[in-house]
């Protein structure tokens, strides 16, 4: 334990690990607060999804040699994300099978396109990269960072600023609505949102491993607690000390980072269905 | 109350914001200064260089670390120009067309996938294959990195650089060069 500190102490110093924490803590807090919501609304999936539309994003940006690909990721993200959630129930294809089709069609175009069209040397790097996230958080350039906080921040104050909207369009859309809620604008807002905490989060995780920032806290949360403001809370909470436990075992131990962190939830999961069942019990 | 509840969440975001850019922008001074004075002080390697006078010893990182050093390294140069760096890492010779090769110390992230390289020029200046370790070969090279220019591009490399073949991880028993 002593050398483990020991060691974190060392490594600390660095400014890309300080960055990598500042920017780990947001992307956690975000994606649990709208995790709940998902869940609830038996979007869990979604995530995965939606990372897939962005990696295919990324890869149009690559072909097209986008010195700056964040804003066409985030676009192209938000307009499926908008199509998904926002979608009217009146539609052939339903929920699952819609995200099954955008999600693996994107995953199939944008490796397509990478290996056509790529102009790096090292494709697969790129692509294992976005996948699996392994280093990522700790790769960042001080822009980025800049603009995770940015985005972060604003996701954050949006669910503070609706979050007795976002509570009733949750649990009964169309009770919602009767009580004069503008749920599609409200929906729109939540997919917008949706969007922006995937692309960030594909930098912490990576794209496959996105689902498990968005689960793993609010099911473990529900496991204990019975209030959406519990479990809301307690998942941000979850979320947040299981990053910053990932991210400093995979920084000392030199372990991939997105894997690491899904890890410490897995186990974490464990420990809070156990004390589920204790407290029924 | 509703609207107090509002104001002073929104109050702790603020604060929480306000203290990552404080964080953010110390981190940018910090780049220049704590690099040189911590890896002076700190000499655990087993390796028998004289790495008293390395400014930025990457040779005790772990894989995670020093992949994302290098990687550091080539996005933010400009801070680490003029320092004396020593990594570990594996021999690449790429050839650039013609008699252009580029020595490269190599490393890879711990899943494999990526490679981040270092390029660095012998003491001599040599460019001769001949006088570098052969491809593949785990090396220990300590050099001054310095900026030059290919046409309008700029690019990086460790001149004035000593480099020893490492039998095993620890050791540098045999030396090249």
């Amino acid at each position: 334990m002593t050398s483990f500190l020991e060691t974190f102490k060392m490594y600390w110093e660095f400014p890309f690990v300080q960055n990598a924490f500042i920017v780990g803590t947001f992307i956690a807090l975000c994606s649990s607060l709208f995790g709940v919501t998902l869940v609830l609304r038996r979007y869990s999936f979604i995530g995965d999804g939606l990372s897939h539309v962005a990696f295919g994003a990324m890869a149009i940006a690559m072909a097209l040699s986008l010195t700056n690909n964040l804003p066409f990721i985030l676009l192209v993200t938000v307009v499926c994300a908008v199509l998904l959630l926002g979608s009217s129930k009146q539609t052939k294809i339903k929920g699952d099978a819609q995200l099954a089709l955008i999600s693996v069609g994107a995953l199939a175009m944008g490796y397509l396109i990478i290996n056509r069209f790529s102009t790096s040397t090292n494709i697969s790097a790129d692509v294992c990269t976005t996948l699996f996230g392994s280093t990522s958080i700790l790769t960042l350039k001080t822009k980025d960072v800049y603009i995770s906080v940015i985005l972060s921040v604003i996701v954050i104050i949006a669910f503070i600023f609706f979050y007795n909207k976002i509570f009733a369009i949750t649990f009964d859309e169309n009770f919602a609505i009767s009580n004069g809620v503008n749920a599609g604008l409200y929906n729109f807002i939540i997919s917008v949102i949706i969007a922006i905490i995937i692309v960030l989060s594909m930098n912490l995780v990576g794209s496959l491993l996105i689902s498990a920032l968005i689960i793993f806290p609010a099911l473990s949360s529900m496991r204990v607690f019975k209030t959406f403001k519990m479990v809301t809370l307690s998942s941000a909470i979850y979320s947040v000390v299981c990053s910053l436990i990932g991210l400093s075992i995979a920084i000392v131990a030199g372990t991939p980072v997105g894997s690491t962190i899904v890890f410490i939830d897995i186990i974490m999961f464990i420990l809070f269905s156990l004390f589920g069942c204790i407290i029924k019990a | 109350m509703k609207n107090k509840k509002i104001i002073c969440l929104s109050m702790n975001v603020l604060f929480v914001v306000m203290l990552s850019f404080v964080a953010l922008a110390s981190n940018a001074q910090r780049v220049n200064n704590s690099n040189a004075s911590r890896t002076k002080t700190t000499n655990n390697s087993s390796t028998n260089s004289a790495s008293s006078d390395v400014d930025l010893d990457l040779v005790k990182l772990n894989q995670t670390m020093l992949y994302s050093q290098l990687v550091n390294i080539a996005e933010n140069y400009e801070s680490y120009l003029g320092k004396k760096i020593r990594l570990a890492g594996n021999m690449n010779v790429v050839n650039g067309g013609g008699a252009n090769n580029y020595f490269i110390v190599e490393c890879s992230d711990v899943t494999a996938c990526c490679n981040q390289g270092l390029e660095f020029i012998l003491k001599n200046g040599s460019t001769k294959i001949e006088d570098y370790p052969d491809t593949g070969d785990r090396v220990l090279v300590s050099g001054t990195l310095e900026k030059y220019y290919e046409g309008s591009n700029p690019y990086i490399h460790l001149v004035n650089s000593e480099c020893k073949v490492l039998k095993e991880a620890e050791t540098n028993k045999d030396t090249k060069k």
